[in-house]
């Protein structure tokens, strides 16, 4: 029986979340709603695992989706890559799962809960099915499904900020474009070899060599996915979105959507597109890296100039995504590690931060960096959990932000590019100021009122300190990320004839052990 | 009122008190002029050549003094500034401890 | 030895299980105690490397002893019990938990056998000391404080920089000698320069310590700077550039010495002076160089202790330790006047600790046959002196009585600071009468006498010139009682012109891309607004232009890309 669901498992992980979306509505209660949320992610959280488990040794598994062999059925391919996206995913939406409930009934009409169980799921759906899916033209169903249902989402932030409804229009229509340049790019790699499968893809566009239908086709899903990622300088419908959004939903976005779109980002540029031509290493190491590197910098400081602790958390993701940008674009087996691992690091991190923010949103209804004066006597574990998720993010020794930036400099250095691995440092420096100015108004400035603020509600503590405690974990122990992400990042290169960088990542601890 | 009188005072400092600073100065330029002679009495084994100067040290000490009061004066001269020169509170600027602060401090 | 409790830990556990017990005479001795077993047990230690660990699948080592490592663990553990012993009226539980763990922090690092071991204890310091800053409680402290903070990270990240380079060079991460050369070594050297106060980088340095508390101050003086000192031997024993920079650290803060009125930034600066004679030894490089750095950082650990103890004694009873408010205290004060005096004299004279170890350095750079050095460091002598040991004191418990229509007079320094002190000043004595003792502890086996006739009488004409000198220039009225007001240093250059210049960027930045912005959205709103006033009501879409500019950007990118990329040949 369980060997016979075990087989399905690529299909159920979209499928359970996709089902229970509509049974959320159908039922029409907001706890039975949350109830059917929480089961679904969690069990969508456990195939997950069951995957990553599967392919962490480096084998792929290829699921035909209806028994229609690819490359005119659907295909779903799990390897290393998309298994540890998927853990990700389906593990963060799991705790989001728990956290909600909690947190929407301050901040959405209680009347509007079970459209956010069912939109969350959706997403959950999309973003899932994005990742897993081997098809080219399902990536865009996946990603139109998460897009649809993630501009409801933000949208529901209403309740609290009327310009949440901006935000999310905003979103709709750099999402749109987006998605629309993507389709572009889609059908003109269609048109190129007739195919829609991503594997089937890749051997026909080796066959046909460089022309300049390949490179239109490229700069369109480069652009397209680029604002997904929010990519400097398309970010810009990133910091209204996630700071209008629900509480749970800036949670949830931080930690997966952009996530998601950099490794479909990953799977075109490397397994798709094969990395055979200059064009490909000259976008990339022409446009990527210095956007890469202004994002490190621009967004930190903008970053650092927000009052708004929820703006603030958001322009430091845009920095953020600048470092998993930057690994990547160093086009080498350490660079890319260190891109996957700062994909996860970056998850957990930011979701914890987002969490602690939306607790002290719960409980004294604001996140303005002022509001918060003192709230580290008041919320002790939420303010805790702040600042040990805070340390991450600056990447202090001891926790999982910290392996992402070791790996990534020894990648730059590896490159020799020693002037990266100084910008790294000093970018990191930033860090350092705006997460400081939110410990210095918790801790050390006086409290605003005095009227006591309760503690925040135990289904957030626990979520959340999960996540922190992950963060550190994984700053300890890198067993786990770094073999998937070292295994992840030898699929990837596999899957290209770019210089084989050396096997062995001087000093890359543990990778690959 | 005078110190060595002055019975509010600690013992010692009363005892402090009876030492003649005039009369302390003059013996201490004595043990330096004896220090100093003692240069034409004893002969050091010098390592550099400029040591071997009678009274070398001791004109040494004192030119170093000067210059260092010198250099400190032209220092204070162009270097100093008020105490709130770079903030309105700086710990410069702040006015002394009270007592009960100062206990717990 | 495995069953030898790493030091450093004893420390910090004890800084754990510290909040726990009821503040009083219980605490108090607990605090007492620990300094003592760390000691007991640093004392046991057997040369070799004692303890290892793993991290992130590096091999570290976390204990690694030799003589040079024992010195200094030794004189931080006794440093940190007189400090504790002059803290023992101090009910703070958070200057009692960081004092622990600032203290095992320095220990631990000074037992460190690889740069990332060193790295941690290293920012243990910087985090841990920061508090004794913040314990004055003011605003000014707390900004002070902020400053120093900021400067000591930075050495560490400079640090893990610096560290991470070498590394990737050379595949070691021992903490051992280094070569100047590759950029990360030279990292490094500016790392551990930050914590030694080299010139321009010396500026937290009596910005911070005369900010801290009475008894934080003394504990501040203690570890960073030493610490640093030590590192420096370690690593870079026998750099030539040291030798320079140790001279220009031997001039510059004596000059701010002479002049500052605050006796507290006195001593900081006197205390960069003579970090300046141990960064010149460690410059030469010889094994008597290297012995006399050891023994001058223990020497002057004590001296600069019991100076900062009766200036913290000072400021305790009167509220200031400024020039300007003191004098005549040895009226009120009389013990602590007698012990300022001692530590005056313990810097350079004869029967004391600094006159051995000054004389091993001296000796040491006049072997090295470097009179141009040498005479600086002669100079470097007087100057301290007249600075530390007669201004100082004359200044602040002679001269003018400045309480004497005070209601009431201050009143003399509670026990346990004089018994500090008292303790501080014998220790000092002890080691200079003892000096076979003294020098049997130092890293290299070198003979060495310090008291020749030669030594001992062209010292006393040092001194006794240099006071001569003094009193002669203080009745002529060359020398005054300064009047209030600050010294600017180097630090003017980032408090006020990097600040003046950022201000500046900032303004102008802001305006060009203001000017930037509003050219390009001017163009692209009135497009805009033209198809918004075709499509309806203006209200909320026209508040949506930001949408449009999102689109510019993905238009310039999509164009760029597209230029690039076709731009490449087929």
């Amino acid at each position: 029986m369980l060997s016979a669901i075990l087989a399905h498992a690529p299909a159920l992980q979209t499928v359970v979340p996709l089902i229970a979306a509509p049974l959320c509505v159908l039922f029409g209660r907001r706890h039975l709603a949350w109830a059917i949320t929480l089961a679904a992610s969690l069990i969508s959280a456990l195939f997950a695992a069951y995957l990553l488990a599967q392919t962490l040794d480096g084998s792929v598994i290829s699921y035909e989706l209806g028994g229609w062999a690819p490359p005119l059925g659907i295909e779903y391919r799990i390897d290393a890559v998309n298994a540890f996206v998927l853990f990700i995913v389906a593990s963060v939406g799991a705790l989001v799962a728990l956290y909600a409930r909690e947190s929407i009934e301050q901040e959405i009409d209680p009347a509007l809960h079970v459209y956010f169980y069912t939109a969350f799921l959706l997403c959950l759906t999309g973003l899932l099915g994005v990742t897993i899916t081997g098809d080219a033209f399902n990536v865009f169903v996946f990603l139109e499904i998460s897009s649809l249902s993630t501009y409801t989402l933000v949208a529901l932030g209403a309740g609290r900020d009327q310009r949440a409804l901006t935000a999310a229009y905003n979103y709709l229509i750099m999402g749109t474009i987006g998605a629309t340049f993507f389709v572009i790019g889609i059908g003109f790699l269609y048109m190129l070899t007739g195919t829609l499968n991503m594997a089937d893809l890749a051997e026909r566009i080796a066959a046909l060599g460089d022309n300049r239908t390949l490179r239109i086709a490229f700069v369109f899903i480069f652009v397209g996915i680029g604002l997904k990622l929010a990519m400097f300088p398309l970010h810009l419908w990133l910091p209204n979105a996630y700071s209008y959004a629900p509480s749970v939903v800036s949670v949830f976005l931080a930690a997966t959507a952009t996530k998601v779109a950099v490794y479909v980002m990953l799977r075109f540029l490397f397994t798709v597109f094969g990395f055979d031509y200059g064009f490909q290493a000259a976008t990339l190491q022409t446009i990527v890296v210095p956007l890469a590197v202004i994002a490190m910098f621009a967004s930190s400081i903008v970053a650092i100039f927000q009052s708004d602790l929820k703006r603030m958390l958001a322009y430091s993701s845009v920095a953020q995504i600048g470092y998993i940008l930057l690994g990547i674009s160093l086009l080498n087996k350490p660079g890319l590690t260190a891109g996957i691992i700062h994909l996860f690091n970056h998850a957990v991190i930011k979701g914890a931060l987002f969490m602690a923010v939306g607790a002290f949103v719960y409980r004294i209804g604001s996140s303005r960096i002022e509001d918060l004066r003192g709230i580290g006597k008041q919320m002790p574990w939420m303010a805790a959990a702040f600042v040990a998720a805070g340390l991450g993010l600056i990447g202090v020794p001891l926790t999982a932000g910290f392996i992402s930036k070791w790996y990534l400099i020894q990648a730059t250095l590896d490159e020799g590019a020693w002037w990266l691995a100084l910008l790294i440092v000093g970018s990191s420096l930033l860090a350092v100021i705006y997460v400081w100015r939110v410990v210095e108004a918790m801790y050390l400035a006086a409290p605003v009122q005095d009227a006591p603020v309760k503690k925040a509600p135990w289904s957030m503590i626990v979520p959340t300190w999960i996540m922190v405690l992950a963060s550190l974990y994984f700053g300890i122990n890198t067993e786990l990320t770094g073999k998937a992400a070292s295994t992840a990042a030898d699929l990837l290169i596999q899957a290209t004839q770019i210089e084989k960088a050396p096997e062995t990542v001087p000093g890359a601890p543990a990778a690959g052990e | 009122m005078n110190a060595k009188t002055d019975t509010s005072l600690p013992a010692i400092a009363r005892l402090l008190g009876r030492l003649d600073g005039r009369m302390l100065f003059w013996l201490l330029v004595l043990a330096g002029v004896l220090l100093a002679l003692s240069d034409f009495a004893y002969h050091r084994h010098e390592i550099f050549d400029f040591e071997a100067v009678p009274l070398f040290y001791a004109g040494f000490a004192a030119a170093s003094v000067l210059v260092l009061v010198l250099a400190g004066g032209i220092f204070r001269a162009l270097f100093k500034r008020g105490e709130n020169f770079y903030a309105p509170f700086s710990t410069d600027s702040e006015p002394p401890l009270k007592a009960q602060e100062r206990d717990h401090a | 030895m495995p069953d030898i409790f790493p030091p450093a830990l004893i420390f910090i556990a004890a800084a754990i299980v510290l909040p726990v017990l009821p503040k009083g005479n219980l605490r108090a001795l607990f605090l007492l105690a620990v300094p003592l077993v760390a000691a007991h047990e640093i004392w046991q230690l057997s040369e070799g490397v004692t303890h290892t660990y793993e991290l992130l699948g590096y091999s570290l080592t976390l204990m690694r002893v030799d003589q040079l490592s024992i010195v200094f663990g030794l004189i931080f553990s006794f440093a940190a019990f007189l400090a504790l012993l002059y803290a023992w009226h101090v009910k703070d539980t958070v200057q009692q938990v960081t004092t622990l763990l600032y203290a095992g922090s320095a220990i631990g690092a000074v037992f460190a056998g690889d740069f990332v071991t060193l790295f941690i204890f290293w920012e243990g310091t910087a985090v841990a000391s920061v508090f004794l800053i913040w314990a004055r409680g003011t605003e000014g402290a707390y900004y002070t404080g902020m400053r120093y903070l900021i400067i000591q990270i930075a050495s560490g990240v400079i640090l893990v920089a610096g560290m991470a380079l070498h590394y990737h060079e050379t595949g070691s991460l021992a903490f051992g000698a280094l070569t100047l050369g590759s950029l990360g070594t030279w990292a490094i050297l500016i790392a551990f320069g930050i914590k030694a106060a080299f010139p321009l980088l010396h500026t937290w340095l009596p910005d911070a310590y005369p900010a801290a508390t009475p008894t934080g101050t003394v504990v501040l003086s203690i570890f960073t700077t030493k610490l640093a000192i030590y590192s420096l031997a370690r690593s870079f024993a026998g750099t030539e550039i040291l030798i320079y920079i140790g001279t220009v650290m031997v001039f510059w803060p004596l000059i701010y010495a002479a002049a500052e009125n605050d006796l507290r930034r006195v001593l900081a600066y006197a205390l960069n002076n003579q970090l300046g004679f141990m960064v010149i030894a460690v410059g030469i490089g010889t094994p008597l160089a290297l012995n006399g750095v050891a023994a001058h950082a223990v020497a002057h650990i004590l001296y600069k202790s019991l100076l900062f103890m009766a200036m913290g004694a000072v400021l305790y009873r009167t509220g200031t330790a400024k020039a300007s408010g003191l004098g005549g205290l040895y009226r009120s004060m009389p013990i602590t006047a007698l012990l300022c005096i001692v530590g005056g004299l313990a810097m350079s004279t004869p029967l004391f600790a600094g006159f051995v170890s000054k004389s091993l350095i001296l000796s040491s750079v006049a072997k090295a046959y470097e009179p141009l050095i040498w005479a600086a460091l002669l100079f470097g002598s007087a100057g301290i002196f007249y600075v530390a040991g007669v201004r100082l004191p004359y200044l602040a418990f002679f001269g003018e009585d400045k309480f004497a229509g005070a209601p009431e007079r201050p009143k003399e320094a509670p026990w346990n600071m004089l018994l500090a002190m008292g303790l501080t000043a014998a220790s000092c004595f002890a080691l200079g009468l003892m000096p076979a003792t003294f020098m049997s502890f130092l890293p290299y086996d070198v003979a060495y006498d310090a008291y020749t006739p030669d030594h001992i009488l062209t010292q006393l004409q040092v001194l006794s010139f240099t006071a001569i000198a003094f009193f002669a220039l203080w009745r002529f009225g060359l020398i005054k009682r300064p009047a209030p007001g600050i010294l600017v240093d180097s630090d003017w250059l980032n408090r006020r012109l990097a600040l003046a210049i950022v201000k500046l960027g900032a303004y102008i930045s802001r305006n060009m891309w203001g000017l930037m912005s509003r050219t390009a959205t001017r163009r692209l709103d009135a497009f805009l607004a033209s198809i918004y006033r075709a499509h309806g009501p203006q209200g909320p879409l026209a508040r949506s232009w930001p949408a449009g500019s999102m689109v510019l950007w993905i238009a310039v990118l999509l164009g760029f890309t597209l230029i690039l990329s076709f731009s490449q040949s087929l």
